[in-house]
């Protein structure tokens, strides 16, 4: 009996063997783990595909932080050219001591030029290959990927790749970005067709590039990246978002857009908001923005375009009031209100007319659409991508002052 | 009688079935349901399972006229040595089928996913080994082995899903009817024969302490695999979207690539893959003692041990037919599914033959 109780440890121990897996064994020191990949349209090849690949010596310590390819910084970069990503990560593979790894690839940057024409060729090889992952971020650079790899300086982090990550986190309470943008949603939104793709767009800030606000009454989210009239701190914005039709990109939405693409898509979670002074229209009144009620999307299929209604329920805390306006006052809030909606309203027929134009649903109408719909075959029959372009939509926005801050009155110089 | 040890019970019954169906959430059962259903796979799943659990119903009235037989006497006795023997034989070239066909789709899924340098015969090998000691030492091991093993292949499923709520979009789901009522029940019908495996209780219920508890057994495994079925392709669909879901080989592996709960819950596909294995090994294990001891009454040979080892052999030759993973799929989907519908309907067969003939009933009775 104590025979057999050994051999079964005996057993028990030669069987952890195989556990090691022995064949797919990997030593860090023999792998260039790639944190980013940038793809843009080729010169010799189809693709110049970019690799960003970590240096984990200086990216513990040493190095002073930021992207490219300097000698200090935590991220090798080198581009090939070639048909396919696994074409240059095979030639990588020639000129690299170590082998190339795509395990920890968070980011995919696709040149604008890019997305704007192929869009998805490379797309199945991140859908497809089993070292890459379905939760990176897919970014639409503004100009070229391997001009704002070698560019960035994230600054506040040593690790670019975690600069990129915590930049998405920013949607929590900008809600200028896209909710989310990864290979995943890209991919199924393609698939599905019950709404088209919109994606992360960055670009580089050249210093003492600046361009004027885009003259809306929200004017502080009114910028695509790239033009935030600010100075210092890291070169990289990431802001907006990239629309596509299908697989292509079609054009570029700014902050303000995504604000109300959020809002219409019941995923706008709170955002700081400057509305004109409904009482001096020189001044501001600031205010914290949150999504008050689910939103609501009526369809209506009995004409010949379909019709869509909209109703976006937000509330709301005023945060600063230049003027000496008192919106305490129930009339003046009232006031205050009708005004703020009245913006955000006119924001989004903009944005609904925008996205007509380019003839690509990247609100996700389709998924109300849908739902009218019986049968897949009824709802191909339908064809609704292209009956987007005409359909009668209207969003109503309501929106209610919750709290008033710290404060009630607005402080004024005494004697007034 | 073949010599084996042991008895089980119900809940070992029902772990046992639910244990042999679940191994296939995480290959690509669910895509085949995804493709029949369209968005509406949940509800083929359901009609899976209702049409599964119709046909088992007259399970528990066979086995209680031939209380403490297994597959191979039942058959004998009511169809005689010819057609009782083609019942037998019918139902242990199906099991064994699957076994070797679960043994080439494990070595597959493996190599496909997450060991890519490993060679073939080393994982053909570990799920060989794993089904040989298994079978040697009995069902009742095989059972306390999968009881205790249960949270642990449950949780291989339920934590992938849970950690997948924030993606699910239930739009996803819609149009509500997918291909149309008519199609999605005629391909939950036709995917009936994906639990065909629990007439391994009809092979195996001579094990049974008792006769009635083992309809309940296999009704309980069934509907929990069901459920769970159901549960799995709807949170696939609400996903990936029903185009992309219905053409993934290993979709709930690429599912677990998918837990992004921020920085801190990344990369769970490590611990489910190890999750996972205990499963197979628990299926490929059924599947393989079932054909063994089928095969052994089969033939009228006192010890079915003996047969464990050219079994073996004969497992590992052919899983190595396929020539590739796409046809190791289709031989599942076009041959062995509709198969399993017929094994699935040998009780009911077996009954009315039992009937017809007058065999069994009070004289076998305990």
């Amino acid at each position: 009996m104590r025979l057999r109780g050994l051999l079964a440890c005996l057993l028990a121990l030669l069987a952890a063997f195989p556990l090691a897996g022995c064949w797919d064994r990997s030593e860090l020191e023999e792998e260039a783990f790639v944190l980013a990949i940038g793809v843009d349209k080729g010169k010799e090849s189809l693709y110049t595909v970019t690799f960003a690949i970590a240096h984990p010596g200086k990216m513990a310590g040493g190095g002073k932080g930021g992207g490219g390819g300097g000698e200090d910084k935590p991220l090798m970069l080198t581009s090939v050219e070639a048909p396919t990503v696994a074409g240059a990560i095979s030639m990588a593979d020639t000129y690299l001591s170590r082998q190339v790894s795509l395990r920890h690839t968070k980011a995919l940057f696709i040149g604008e030029e890019l997305a704007r024409t192929s869009g998805m060729f490379t797309m199945d090889e991140f859908v497809r290959f089993r070292q890459a992952r379905r939760t990176i971020f897919y970014i639409v650079t503004k100009g070229k990927a391997v001009d704002f790899l070698k560019g960035m300086e994230p600054q506040l982090e040593k690790d670019p790749q975690r600069f990129i990550e915590q930049m998405t986190y920013n949607v929590r309470y900008t809600g200028m970005i896209p909710s989310a943008s990864q290979i995943q949603h890209f991919v199924t939104q393609v698939n599905t067709g019950y709404t088209s793709p919109i994606t992360y767009y960055a670009a580089l800030k050249e210093e003492g590039e600046e361009k004027s606000a885009k003259g809306t009454s929200l004017s502080e989210s009114g910028y695509e990246a790239g033009e935030i009239p600010r100075s210092g701190g890291p070169n990289i914005e990431l802001l907006g978002g990239a629309a596509f039709r299908g697989e292509k990109m079609v054009g570029v939405l700014n902050g303000e857009d995504m604000r109300m693409v959020l809002m219409l898509q019941d995923k706008f979670r709170r955002g700081l908001f400057s509305i004109q002074d409904p009482k001096r229209s020189d001044l501001f009144v600031s205010m914290e923005v949150h999504q008050g009620r689910p939103l609501r999307v009526d369809v209506d299929l009995s004409g010949p375009q379909p019709r869509i209604h909209a109703t976006v329920t937000l509330e709301g805390e005023l945060l600063s009031v230049q003027s000496d306006t008192d919106y305490t006052e129930p009339e003046l809030q009232a006031q205050l209100e009708h005004a703020t909606v009245g913006a955000i309203e006119a924001r989004m027929i903009t944005l609904i007319r925008k996205t007509q134009e380019w003839n690509t649903d990247v609100i996700g109408f389709g998924q109300a659409m849908v739902q009218k719909f019986p049968t897949v075959a009824a709802w191909e029959d339908y064809r609704w991508p292209e009956r987007y372009q005409n359909a009668e939509i209207k969003a109503d926005v309501r929106f209610t002052l919750r709290r008033f801050g710290k404060q009630l009155s607005p402080p004024r110089p005494r004697g007034q | 009688m073949i010599r084996e040890e042991g008895h089980i019970g119900l809940l070992e019954g029902a772990v046992l079935v639910y244990a042999i169906l679940s191994a296939k959430l995480f290959i690509s059962s669910p895509g085949f349901l995804i493709e029949a259903g369209g968005p509406a796979a949940w509800q083929a799943a359901l009609v899976m399972t209702a049409v599964g659990l119709l046909a088992l119903l007259p399970l528990g009235a066979l086995v209680r006229r031939f209380p403490g037989q297994g597959l191979f006497r039942i058959s004998e006795e009511v169809g005689g040595p010819f057609l009782g023997g083609l019942f037998t034989l019918y139902v242990t070239l199906w099991f064994f089928a699957n076994a070797v066909n679960g043994v080439r789709n494990f070595t597959e899924t493996y190599i496909g996913t997450v060991l890519p340098n490993t060679p073939p015969s080393v994982l053909t090998a570990t799920a060989v080994a794993c089904m040989v000691y298994a079978s040697y030492r009995g069902l009742e091991s095989i059972c306390r082995a999968t009881q205790v093993l249960l949270p642990v292949i449950l949780a291989g499923i339920l934590l992938v899903l849970v950690f997948s709520m924030p993606r699910l979009q239930i739009s996803r789901l819609y149009p509500f009817w997918g291909h149309g009522i008519m199609a999605t029940a005629a391909g939950g019908a036709y995917y009936a024969g994906m639990v065909g495996e629990a007439v391994i209780l009809l092979a195996l219920g001579y094990s049974f302490r008792e006769v009635k508890q083992v309809r309940r057994a296999g009704m309980i495994g069934v509907a929990l695999f069901g459920l769970l079925t159901a549960l799995t392709v709807a949170v696939l669909v609400m996903i990936f979207g029903a185009p992309d879901a219905a053409q993934q080989p290993f979709p709930l592996f690429n599912l677990s690539q998918l837990v992004y709960l921020g920085r801190f819950l990344q990369r769970t596909e490590a611990l489910m893959v190890m999750f996972w294995f205990f499963n197979v090994a628990v299926r490929l294990s059924l599947l393989f003692h079932a054909s063994v001891v089928s095969l052994t009454g089969l033939l009228k040979l006192p010890m079915y041990r003996p047969v464990i080892f050219p079994m073996a052999v004969l497992v590992i030759a052919t899983s190595l037919l396929p020539e590739d993973s796409l046809v190791v799929l289709r031989i599942m989907r076009d041959w062995l599914i509709p198969a399993g519908l017929g094994v699935l309907f040998v009780p009911a067969a077996l009954l009315a033959l039992a009937l017809v003939r007058g065999k069994g009933g009070q004289s076998h009775a305990t």
